[in-house]
Order: C-alpha cells, then structure tokens, then sequence
C-alpha cells in the first residue's frame, strides 16, 4: 500500500515541480516528491520477521532526508537572492510574468 | 520496533485511511493557489508521513521525519516566505493563466512517471532475508545496539560522511549568496533582522520552559541513538528547532549564527569523521574502518561532535545569509 502511495506522492510532487510559479511551491512540491521515493525506497524492502525493515534503505532514507533539507534550504536561498535582485519569486521569462 | 497488538483488518483500516490523508494532504499542498496555505500543509504531511514511517517500522526515519522533513523544512520555508513577503515580492497567482492543455501537458507526464515507478517497485522481488541478515550478523563488531546507527556510522560510514559535508556545503553556499562588494561587507554584518513580534507573556512564558527540556530531549536522542532509535541527525535538528523557537518568539540571545566559534563549530563535525576515517588509516586499517574493540566509544563520541556540528550547520540555514546592512535596493523596473 505504502509503496502505491510513494508513487502518487511522486508524481503528486513532480506535477508541482513543473506546475507551480512560485519558487518556494516548486520547493515544496520536489519535498513531496522526494518523500515519494523514500517511502518506496523503504517500503520495497522485505519486512524482518520481527516487524522492522531492513536497516541498510532506513539508513539510506535518514541521510536522504537530512540533504533534500540541506538542498531546500540552498534553493529557498537562491529564491530569497532573486528575490532581492529581481523582485519576483518566479522563474518565469519577464514578458511571461506581467 | 515493536508492532502493536492489533487486528489484521484495524491496521489495514488505519493505514488506508493515513495512506488516504497523506496523499490528500500532499495534493492539496500542490494545488493550493495560496502559498502559506500550501505551506502549512507540507508541515501537516510531513507528520503524517512520520506516522507512515512509524508503521513501516522504522522509527529513526520517522523521528528524522518528524524533525528535519517537517519540522526544520517547514520553519526554513515559512522563514523564506515571511522574507519574500517584507521584501514585497512579485508573487504572481498560481491559478490564473493556466490553461486546461497546459496542466494536461504536465500533469499527464507526471503521472505516467508515477505510474511507472509503481509499477517497477510493485514487481521487485524482495530478496529475504536481504541485507538485514549481514548487518545482523555484524552489528557485534561496532558495539552499537542500533541495526540504523551501525550502518549509518560503521558499515556505510562514507555515505554519512559526505552526507556531512553537503550540509556544510549548503551553508556555504547559502553564505556565498549574499550580494557583497565594497561597502557591503565587513564587521558591520549583521544577522538577519528578524522582525520582533510584539512581546507575548503566555509565549515567553512557555519557550522559557520549553527550550530547556527540549535540550534535554536533544541530548536524549544524540545518547540513546546508539541502542535505540535517535542519533545525531534527530538530535541537531531538536537543537536547531530549539533556536528556531527562540528566534520566533523574539528570545534569542544566542550568538549570530555566523560568529567564529559557530563556523568553527559547522566545519567540526566533517573535519572530525575525515579525521577518524585518517586515524583508522594510520592504525593500518581502510578508511574508516572501526577497530572492534573501539567501535563503540568512536561511534558515540563522533556522533557528539556530528550533533553538535549538524546542530550549528542548521541554525545557520535557519538563520538564513547573513544579511548586509540595509541599502537602498537597485529597483529595477518591473515589465
């Protein structure tokens, strides 16, 4: 079931990476889209007898989400620099954002 | 990892209904034409994706999950979202001037994409009893009761390693984004001005009880992570939430996140595994690899230092790039 839901999240998160305008949208969208692949991640994994899962995509999944927090945090940094710069928040060409 | 004593169908139930919510809560991040709306709710699916991580049995992903995806995500973004919004930024409607065939073109590539992944994941044999066995097997020799903790800090230790290193990376560069030239930079940097919200009694009241035993639970998950769910990952976000939480509520008397004792402290933590991982070569072993009789004591005193260093690290994304003393921004005309 989970691993269904992790490709929904995927491509929930990879439709709002495209879709979105803003930045910080497109950010939270390849969030949701990277939360899809660790639940597949882990949750192909074969379940342990004891009802854990195997240690190794756990550990692989951990360090996943500490560097897409590290790779938000760069990205929402680019967004606050164009922000200064340009005024916008969106990657849109200039005649395509009036 | 124990697993509750619950009927087949009542499990099945709950996780179809969480299965039901986190998507729900995840399409409604995505297609909400309001950001802080669209926000709020990304924080709200991070919970009940720890929730999910909880019943896959996996609880270190799910406290990291709970911490670093939602927690820390989430201030980072409200954070940003508060700086766009004083900077009065262009924030176009999300809604208007998409067309129908315009969202079919993305949206149906998306979902053949998702359809896909779906269906190769659903095919994967899983090969019992996997990687599990080995690691049990092994887990003896590093001395730590964590199966997670052994791979993350013996077994695999050169993915954690670098793992480190982007954390430090993402600081330096966020650090190297702020506009500099003449006149822009020097002693005169200042953190960034947050905005005081007005003194709140009842918030002040609380933070001041709520930021020490929160320190506490940050230490708790850096020690019980090497034979219980936790480690140094969970318990620097806990202690960079804590500094989050000062910020927000107009407490904080902690140094600027880029004072020297505090980059020092960022650059420790990759410096010290490099170190260890040297030692070990010195010693006449690979990279990294931990002599059993010392695996333990290594693993926990560097998972001090990891903590420590991780925690500066994420204080300082919170705290954004130093800002430059305010100038009159070039205005360029807007089209």
């Amino acid at each position: 079931m989970f691993i269904i839901l992790g490709a929904v999240l995927f491509a929930l998160g990879l439709y709002g990476a495209f879709a979105r305008r803003n930045v910080v949208l497109k950010l939270v969208a390849v969030n949701i889209a990277s939360s899809g692949v660790f639940l597949v991640v882990v949750s192909a994994a074969p379940t342990l007898p004891d009802g854990g899962t195997d240690p190794l995509p756990q550990a692989l999944v951990l360090t996943g989400i500490v560097i897409s927090v590290a790779v938000t945090a760069f990205g929402l940094a680019l967004a606050r620099r164009l922000a200064t710069d340009e005024g916008r928040a969106t990657l849109d060409d200039k005649e395509d954002s009036s | 990892m124990s697993t509750l004593a619950m009927s087949p169908l009542a499990t099945t139930a709950f996780d179809g209904t969480l299965a039901v919510l986190i998507a729900w809560t995840a399409w409604q991040s995505v297609t909400s034409s309001e950001v802080f709306r669209a926000v709020v709710l990304f924080v709200v699916f991070g919970l009940l994706l720890a929730l999910a991580w909880l019943r896959l049995g996996a609880p270190d992903v799910a406290l990291a999950e709970a911490a670093v995806g939602a927690g820390l995500t989430g201030v980072l973004l409200l954070e940003s979202l508060g700086h766009l919004r004083r900077n009065k930024t262009v924030e176009p409607p999300e809604t208007a001037g998409r067309g129908r065939l315009r969202r079919w073109a993305v949206g149906l590539p998306a979902a053949v994409a998702g359809g896909l992944l779906a269906m190769v994941a659903l095919r994967l044999e899983p090969r019992t009893p996997g990687i599990a066995g080995l690691v049990e097997r092994h887990q003896g020799e590093t001395g730590v009761g964590n199966p997670v903790t052994a791979v993350l800090l013996d077994f695999r230790s050169a993915d954690t390693l670098l793992e480190v290193v982007v954390v430090l990376l993402a600081v330096i560069a966020t650090y190297s984004l702020v506009p500099h030239g003449p006149g822009l930079y020097g002693p005169t940097v200042r953190p960034p001005a947050t905005l005081r919200p007005p003194r709140q009694p009842v918030l002040i009241w609380f933070v001041r009880r709520l930021a020490p035993l929160a320190l506490l639970v940050g230490a708790y998950l850096w020690w019980v992570g090497s034979s219980a769910p936790g480690g140094a990952f969970q318990a620097a976000a806990v202690f960079a939430a804590v500094y989050a939480l000062l910020r927000v509520s107009g407490l904080e008397a902690a140094p600027p996140p880029n004072a020297r004792p505090l980059r020092l402290l960022m650059v420790a933590g990759s410096v010290a595994f490099v170190c260890q991982g040297l030692a070990m070569m010195a010693a006449g072993r690979a990279f990294l690899d931990l002599p059993e009789a010392w695996a333990y004591g290594l693993i926990v005193s560097l998972e001090a230092v990891l903590a420590a260093s991780l925690a500066a690290c994420l204080i300082a994304l919170v705290a954004g790039a130093p800002r430059p003393p305010r100038l009159s921004r070039p205005q360029r005309e807007l089209p």
